[in-house]
């Protein structure tokens, strides 16, 4: 039972990681990973939001009809998200404002859906628990790893001061789209690589 | 029947008890956002004009489009300890990449700068508009000035639009204020 606890907790950080695994909710990755600063943001709001909704899930589940479970799903998820939003909004400002609206559409993460519906809905608080443990530092090792890469090769700079000398012409294609997919793809391919090598 | 009336109940019951803890946030984070929306307008008025002392909103040049499309938001009158007056016009301009809202200072018939609030240009390139080594050059320059990249605005490498967007948009925006503001008050 106890061996059990802990593997939902470490599936997440790797083994069904939910950046390079499962590859849900690609989108705010590509967007807020572009500064070291904003990934930590968002890994904070994130997990903030998907323990609460996975636990509130959990906690109700018994008393959650099955035709009605989306919209209060969705309620469980907003709730904390519009939270997080006021919250940074009123004490981080700069922070709100470099994420814009990455943190309100956290709401529609399909992380956040995926997890609430594949396992909070059927497991017990405990087990919750150690999932959404999992899967928050799982998703944000992943983006802060990608930010440092990122900002460091793509501006120079590591939270917002410079690092690399003003010689070094930026690969500014990291900071689109597209050089954040390359990133994402080659850490799929290490990860995948390490997997296959344990099994 | 009894079905459905169970999980509407349930679906309300649990729709309130949300609405009503936001509602719980929302009123002690609110005024702390109000506050910090000023905070962010007086820090950006007070780096176009650092000896201001004061500044009123003129209501009668709220939400106004002028030439090329140009969306004035709204204008602060700003007052010097020596009695005379400044005007920053905040305004939305069509950049390169979206939509740039900046904060434009105006005194007599000269820009006195250009502060730039929110921008979606290209990064490294077009953001350079925020820097100061671009926005010092349209401190104290003559309205009747052409504006032009290249000819009196040294434009930035790599962003010629993002460059002439903006200068475009101060000459533009200072016709207006030489028409309306300045010519209306004095």
């Amino acid at each position: 039972m106890k061996k059990n606890i802990f593997k939902e907790f470490t599936k997440g950080l790797a083994k069904e990681n939910p950046i390079l695994i499962i590859m849900l909710g690609l989108c705010s990755v590509l967007a807020v990973s572009t500064d070291v600063a904003n990934a930590i943001g968002m890994s904070l709001g994130f997990s903030f939001v998907l323990i609460i909704s996975e636990l509130l899930v959990s906690i109700f589940r018994k008393i959650i009809p099955n035709e009605v479970r989306i919209p209060i799903f969705l309620v469980f998820i907003a709730v904390p998200t519009t939270i997080v939003d006021l919250v940074m909004k009123a004490y981080f400002p700069p922070l709100s404002k470099s994420m814009g609206v990455f943190i309100p559409l956290i709401v529609v993460n399909c992380i956040v859906l995926g997890r609430v519906e594949a396992f909070a809905y059927k497991k017990g608080v405990l087990e919750t628990l150690m999932d959404s443990l999992g899967m928050a530092i799982g998703y944000s090792w992943v983006i802060i790893l990608l930010s440092i890469i990122r900002e460091v090769l793509g501006k120079g700079t590591f939270l917002g001061l410079r690092v690399l000398p003003k010689a070094y012409l930026p690969m500014s294609i990291l900071t689109f789209p597209p050089g954040g997919f390359f990133l994402i793809a080659v850490f799929i391919a290490i990860l995948n690589g390490i997997l296959n090598r344990r099994s | 029947m009894k079905k459905i009336i169970k999980s509407g109940l349930t679906v309300f019951i649990i729709a309130t008890i949300g609405a009503l803890l936001l509602a719980w946030v929302y009123s002690f984070t609110n005024p702390k956002i109000e506050e910090q929306k000023f905070l962010s307008i007086k820090n950006a008025i007070e780096e176009i004009f650092p000896n201001q002392i004061g500044f009123d909103e003129m209501p009668e040049f709220k939400n106004k489009i002028i030439e090329n499309n140009i969306n004035i938001i709204t204008v602060y009158k700003v007052k010097f300890e020596n009695g005379e007056f400044g005007f920053v016009v905040r305004a939305i301009y069509s950049g390169y990449g979206g939509k740039v809202e900046s904060l434009f200072g105006y005194q007599d018939k000269k820009s006195k700068g250009v502060y730039v609030l929110e921008h979606s240009e290209t990064p490294g390139l077009g953001s350079l508009i925020t820097s100061k080594d671009f926005t010092k050059q349209f401190i104290n320059k003559n309205l009747s000035d052409p504006f032009i990249p290249k000819q009196d605005v040294q434009a930035i490498t790599g962003a010629t639009i993002s460059s002439k967007t903006i200068s475009n948009a101060i000459k533009t925006i200072g016709k207006f204020y030489l028409d309306n503001i300045y010519g209306g008050k004095k």
